[in-house]
């Protein structure tokens, strides 16, 4: 009887053991291999693997050989990949109204940035499903800065400069065009060669983007003020999400929501430091009287309902500004 | 008593140049023991002799601190130990020894009085810098800028690092412009690589990537094995063709390390990185 017993637990571990199937997450980045997002995500996927007990893992494709975001967005739509770190653009494509934390001068610091993600997060999450994907988990780029060559000491000096921007942005577009700029459309990988060769004087990028991409050797000044923060997500296919069991499922939102916030934290500070590097290579920063400063947030304001209708609805970005005003009066150290 | 004074300070002073006379001789040994290292095909034999030799090369540079020869020696053989013994194995140590490739070169380089504050500046003041220096300064500019990208590429969160990156593009240009064929196209062989392992979309143009190695491949005549690891890792990769990489990797293989006995030991450490290279395959192509 017992050794029956014995025989019977025998044969259900091993029937266990042979059927758990094993899921590997197909995840993208553009990210080169021990970088900052590359390690992360390495965290990530050791923390999976092992509270699963090895039935849920990450391969990771870094150094972007599944091409671009929306080369990657292409490859999960056909099941290829099926997840990838998204931004911008791409991160659009997939849910527009969450450009929104993307849309110019919205927000000022690091806190309002967190408060409008922790606030709106349902809001998003159920944009990015309506758009085939959850949420992992919030990821960085950062503040954008505009990068010059000529000094910018009011926003009207931006107006005699040879911009560059991203074909097909949406927001970049409206930033630029509520500011009376004209700015010149240039694929992004042929940024540098038209600094080089003056089809461009002027770009805007995060300070970490400047350097990683040494642009940095193409400028002068650093407008202090940024245009934008950049968000940035790691997305899942919902279709492979539904797909893993239960247990899997919890794993992996949990380990997600606690790892991938020290990759927001990792790139604030590369951010801070790259500045520091910035300052240190002779960038000069060029700051923002209090006087101009109205003149962005005038800008922003109409920037931000150009993009009514395209990305977001009036409702949306009305709830938003509200609450984020509301959370500005409560904070006083959020200027 | 008087008499053994002149005596005594003869002695000192003789004893101080028979030390130098002693370094350089060495050194000019160790010259033909870095030779003897690259002929070594045993990679276990040539890990533990060169780890010793490092450190006798240390030594002697305490002895003769601007002594240039020993210098670029030691700026190469720690390189090397980086990239052969420590890389795939122990990134941190790698990194400390690419460190002290690039400080080593760093101390030769400096001794000129023009590229001591060049060095320090942005990479414009460099470039112009470089103009003025000859092929006789290949090797030194050359180890310096090989270190210092070793420690580039494996340390990418250090942002100094990153920032430094112009510089050390200048650097290999001044290579590739005096002397394309120094270490078996080494120039090339660095442009292929870094210029191969950046994504389209970041700028990177795996066309020219692509002409830098099979210019390498020419001037070495495909006998240098890590042209083939280069090429497979960066350029074939990035483009996801896995035919060219197989065949690379393939070549590498099957090659003998006698087709370039002067390479014996790079050639062997291409093998057993091409076989690290193809165990991650799977990590590198998706399918």
């Amino acid at each position: 009887m017992k050794r029956r017993t014995l025989y019977f637990f025998l044969f259900v571990f091993l029937v266990g053991t042979c059927y758990s199937q094993q899921f590997i997450i197909k995840f993208a980045t553009i990210a080169p291999e021990n970088s900052t997002w590359y390690n992360v995500m390495k965290e990530y996927d050791a923390a999976v693997r092992k509270e699963s007990g090895g039935r849920l893992k990450f391969q990771i494709y870094a150094g972007g050989v599944s091409g671009d975001e929306r080369a990657v967005l292409r490859k999960i739509r056909i099941g290829q990949l099926h997840s990838g770190g998204f931004t911008g653009v791409a991160m659009g494509e997939i849910a527009p109204s969450v450009r929104i934390l993307d849309s110019p001068f919205l927000v000022r610091n690091n806190e309002e940035v967190d408060f409008l993600a922790a606030q709106f997060e349902k809001d998003f999450e159920q944009a990015f499903e309506k758009g085939g994907f959850v949420l992992l988990g919030w990821a960085e780029v950062g503040f954008v800065h505009v990068f010059t060559n000529a000094p910018i000491q009011k926003p009207d000096d931006l107006k005699h400069i040879k911009l560059w921007t991203w074909e097909g942005d949406p927001v970049a577009e409206a930033a630029f065009r509520a500011l009376g700029i004209s700015p010149i459309p240039i694929a992004f990988p042929d940024v540098l060669t038209s600094l080089q060769t003056g089809l461009i004087d002027a770009f805007y990028s995060t300070p970490y983007a400047t350097i990683a991409l040494q642009w940095h050797t193409r400028a002068k000044y650093l407008v202090e003020t940024p245009i934008s923060r950049a968000a940035s997500a790691v997305l899942l296919a919902k279709s492979y999400y539904d797909k893993l069991p239960a247990d899997l499922q919890e794993i992996l939102m949990r380990n997600g929501r606690t790892i991938l916030p020290k990759l927001v934290k990792l790139v604030r500070e590369d951010n801070i430091k790259s500045t520091e590097l910035l300052k240190k290579s002779g960038i000069i920063i060029q700051q923002v009287k209090d006087s101009e400063l109205s003149i962005y947030i005038e800008a922003g304001k109409r920037a931000r309902k150009s993009l009514v209708g395209k990305l977001y609805t009036e409702d949306f970005l009305d709830t938003v500004e509200r609450s984020l005003d509301e959370f500005r009066k409560n904070n006083r150290t959020s200027k | 008593m008087r008499r053994l004074i002149p005596i005594l300070c003869s002695a000192l002073l003789l004893q101080g140049c028979v030390q130098t006379l002693a370094i350089r001789t060495m050194g000019g040994i160790l010259d033909y023991g870095f030779e003897a290292f690259n002929e070594e095909s045993d990679l276990l034999l040539a890990e533990d002799a060169l780890g010793s030799n490092l450190k006798l090369l240390e030594a002697l540079i305490k002895g003769d601190p601007e002594n240039e020869g020993l210098l670029l020696l030691a700026s190469q053989g720690y390189s090397a130990y980086a990239l052969a013994f420590a890389e795939d194995e122990s990134p941190e140590r790698a990194k400390m020894f690419y460190l002290r490739g690039r400080e080593y070169g760093l101390r030769l380089l400096r001794l000129n009085s023009k590229l001591r504050a060049a060095l320090d500046g942005d990479a414009a003041a460099l470039v112009s810098t470089l103009q003025s220096l000859s092929k006789d300064d290949v090797p030194a500019v050359f180890w310096t800028a090989f270190g210092w990208a070793g420690y580039v590429n494996i340390a990418r969160t250090d942002l100094e690092a990153l920032a430094a990156l112009p510089r050390i593009n200048a650097m290999m240009e001044f290579v590739l412009a005096r002397d394309p064929g120094y270490y078996y196209g080494g120039g090339h062989l660095f442009f292929g690589s870094i210029i191969g392992s950046t994504p389209a979309v970041l700028g990177g143009k795996p066309a020219r990537a692509k002409e830098h190695f099979e210019k390498a491949l020419a001037l070495n005549g495909g006998k240098f094995l890590m042209t083939h690891v280069y090429y497979a890792k960066t350029y074939a990769v990035q483009v996801q063709d896995k035919q060219l990489f197989e065949s690379l990797l393939n070549t590498v293989d099957e090659a003998s390390l006698e087709i370039l006995p002067e390479a014996r030991l790079p050639n062997a450490v291409a093998k057993k990185k091409a076989r690290i290279l193809r165990e991650a395959m799977d990590e590198l192509f998706i399918e």
